[in-house]
């Protein structure tokens, strides 16, 4: 099943209000283009740290008809993934952070800013 | 005896690792806190010590574990199911640990409401807590071992995220896991990272040949004859993946693996027994009793886990379908009786309609009361005994919605059965609303629960005399749980005398057969 067709959400600085309300969103609109499986992948300075969780849970338990796989990755491990990865992804920014290279990537990425 | 390594270990604590004396209905006790006698003694009324082998693998173990295990050996992964007294002896070589659980922390009801009511921690939770505690995760952790929860509790990790990086969890899964342990074991051999959670949606559930069969004993031998429910009720999970019947072959395969390892009874286990092979909600009279006539045919005893109350009633009315199972079950006379879990839910036609709008088919949802009753009367004369539930807090529910469910309680007074009312925990499509623990109890709930308290101690006095723990090595089980009925209507006439509430108790009628 993890090697399937994912819409691919991915978050950079952490999950506040803002960054979840877009990652609902975003489940939405894969309802609406009818993929089967969605994937959360938040980049964080610490993998090891839970807290998003707590903001994300209103969003997987109000989720009954996607496939939802939620990953922590190393922020370290972002340009490598960027690289390694075909197919477009959803990319949602938090405030004060900046995705780097931004130019070399910007093709496959749809680019989501939240504002503080 | 040093164990052989096993790299895979499935296990749980032991309010589930337990064939409850062979009598499925006393493992509802591991839901509650120990009441009126110690803990101790609780525990060993409810969940006993699994036998187990010299290596620690246990009798009988969940059937959700003996599926993980068939999946796996299946794929040429050395894994057992171990039961939890003796999974430390492992967890210094395993290359991951996996678990499974009904209720976690003791959130789904009737947890739940044993919490609240008595205030103190169930011993399912408690159990879990104190296994947990008691492995040795750090030092597994360090030599790299992957922790994988799973089972119908999942999602309760989420409230959980404490304990969830104390006990060092990798990785939760919710729902039907077949496809995606392979891909999390496949992994966790090749060293790449672990996703956090997964839920699997309706469209990756594994097709029926995708399902092993069990190698090793299930518990009380449960064996699965369907997944999934057709009915579409609202604060339910299970109605949202798709409906298989499983083969009559592969059942009976199963029943003979646990009849070759002692387990002489077996539960058929559906959301809805009686649709077994069914068309929509079109019962299939000759695919039931050919299920019924296998099973009997290797099994002593035959119980079903759940059926609905309208297939019950339709059943009997347009098959005479129930007489005739009862005649192919209690053939021999070694089996007198069978349960079932049943859901009432509510008394109320226009809750009813709102939030179960297909519990009722065929009959229209208006009929949702004469239904309940026509099918406990159906029971009662077959012989079969229902553990019935009821949710209390659903979304909009009224005073009025409480007083239609009292009134119909009151009127399966005459039908031997244990009603159960349960807190609403969103499920389904209800999981993101409001937790109904947060609202406060109204009188009428307090009413709702009164009767039905009284009900099922009086029936539950009547099935242990007349049905119950027969033979001479269950008496002291017997007698205990007479004490502990005999405590409970102690403790509840003390409370009804406090609050100054009429006694209900002697209302109680009891039919004479
Ligand atoms: S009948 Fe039972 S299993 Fe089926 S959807 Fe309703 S509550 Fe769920």
């Amino acid at each position: 099943m993890l090697a399937r067709r994912f819409y691919e959400v991915w978050v950079l600085g952490g999950l506040s209000k803002g960054e979840a309300e877009e990652i609902k969103r975003c489940l939405s609109e894969a309802v609406m283009r009818r993929a089967e499986r969605l994937r959360i992948r938040i980049y964080n300075k610490n993998s090891e740290d839970l807290s998003y969780l707590d903001e994300l849970k209103g969003i997987l338990l109000e989720n009954v008809s996607l496939s939802i796989v939620v990953e922590s990755r190393d922020v370290g491990k972002l340009v490598d993934d960027l690289e390694s990865h075909e197919g477009e992804i959803t990319f949602i920014i938090g405030p004060s952070f900046q995705l780097p290279d931004k130019a070399r990537f910007q093709g496959k990425l749809r680019i989501i800013e939240v504002r503080g | 005896m040093s164990p052989r390594p096993v790299d895979i270990v499935l296990t749980t604590d032991r309010s589930m690792m337990s064939n409850h004396h062979g009598k499925e209905f006393l493992g509802f006790m591991t839901t509650g806190p120990a009441i009126g006698m110690p803990e101790s003694l609780w525990m060993w009324i409810a969940c006993p010590k699994m036998k187990t082998d010299p290596l620690g693998r246990p009798w009988q173990a969940p059937y959700a574990l003996r599926k993980l295990e068939a999946l796996l050996q299946d794929k040429g992964y050395n894994a057992a199911v171990i039961d939890p007294d003796h999974v430390n002896r492992y967890l210094g070589s395993a290359r991951i640990l996996m678990l499974s659980h009904h209720d976690y922390f003791a959130l789904c009801p009737p947890s739940s409401e044993w919490w609240i009511v008595t205030r103190k921690e169930p011993t399912n939770a408690k159990s879990f807590r104190k296994f947990m505690d008691s492995l040795d995760l750090r030092r597994a952790k360090e030599n790299g071992l992957k922790v994988i929860v799973g089972g119908p509790a999942a999602w309760q990790w989420l409230y959980k995220l404490d304990l969830w990086g104390r006990w060092g969890i990798d990785t939760v899964i919710d729902g039907e896991g077949e496809h995606v342990v392979l891909d999390l074991v496949d992994k966790v051999y090749n060293g790449e990272p672990l996703p956090r959670y997964v839920f699997v949606g309706p469209r990756d559930v594994p097709a029926i040949e995708e399902i092993p069969l069990i190698k090793h004993a299930s518990i009380n031998g449960l064996v699965e004859i369907m997944r999934g429910c057709p009915r579409g009720c609202k604060f339910c999970s299970v109605t949202l993946r798709p409906l298989r019947h499983m083969p009559l072959g592969m059942i009976e395969k199963e029943i003979s693996v646990n009849v070759k390892e002692g387990v002489r009874s077996g539960i058929l286990h559906s959301e809805d027994v009686l649709l077994y092979g069914c068309r929509g909600l079109k019962l299939n009279p000759d695919a039931l009793i050919k299920l019924h006539q296998v099973a009997r045919r290797h099994l002593e005893s035959i119980a079903w886990s759940h059926a609905s109350l309208a297939a019950i009633k339709n059943a009997e009315e347009e098959y005479g379908l129930i007489s005739r199972l009862r005649e192919v079950i209690c053939a021999d006379g070694t089996q007198e009786y069978w349960g079932v879990e049943v859901g009432i839910e509510t008394g109320s036609v226009r809750l009813a309609k709102k939030i179960m709008p297909a519990k009722a088919a065929p009959y229209p949802a208006e009929k949702w009361p004469e239904v309940v009753e026509d099918a406990f009367a159906i029971m009662h004369e077959n012989n079969i005994i229902p553990a019935a539930t009821l949710i209390l807090g659903l979304p909009e529910e009224t005073s009025d919605d409480l007083m239609d469910t009292a009134e119909l309680i009151d009127r399966l007074k005459p039908y031997r059965s244990l009603i159960v009312p349960m807190f609403f925990v969103p499920m389904g499509v209800l999981k993101n609303k409001e937790w109904f623990t947060e609202v406060k109890l109204k009188d009428e709930h307090i009413e709702v629960m009164r009767i039905c308290l009284w009900h099922t101690v009086r029936w539950a006095e009547d099935i242990i005399d007349r049905f119950y723990l027969k033979r001479p090595h269950l008496v002291p089980l017997k007698y205990s749980l007479k004490m502990f009925l005999g405590y409970v209507k102690m403790k509840a006439k003390s409370y009804e005398k406090k609050l100054g509430l009429r006694p209900i108790e002697t209302e109680a009628v009891l039919a004479t057969h």
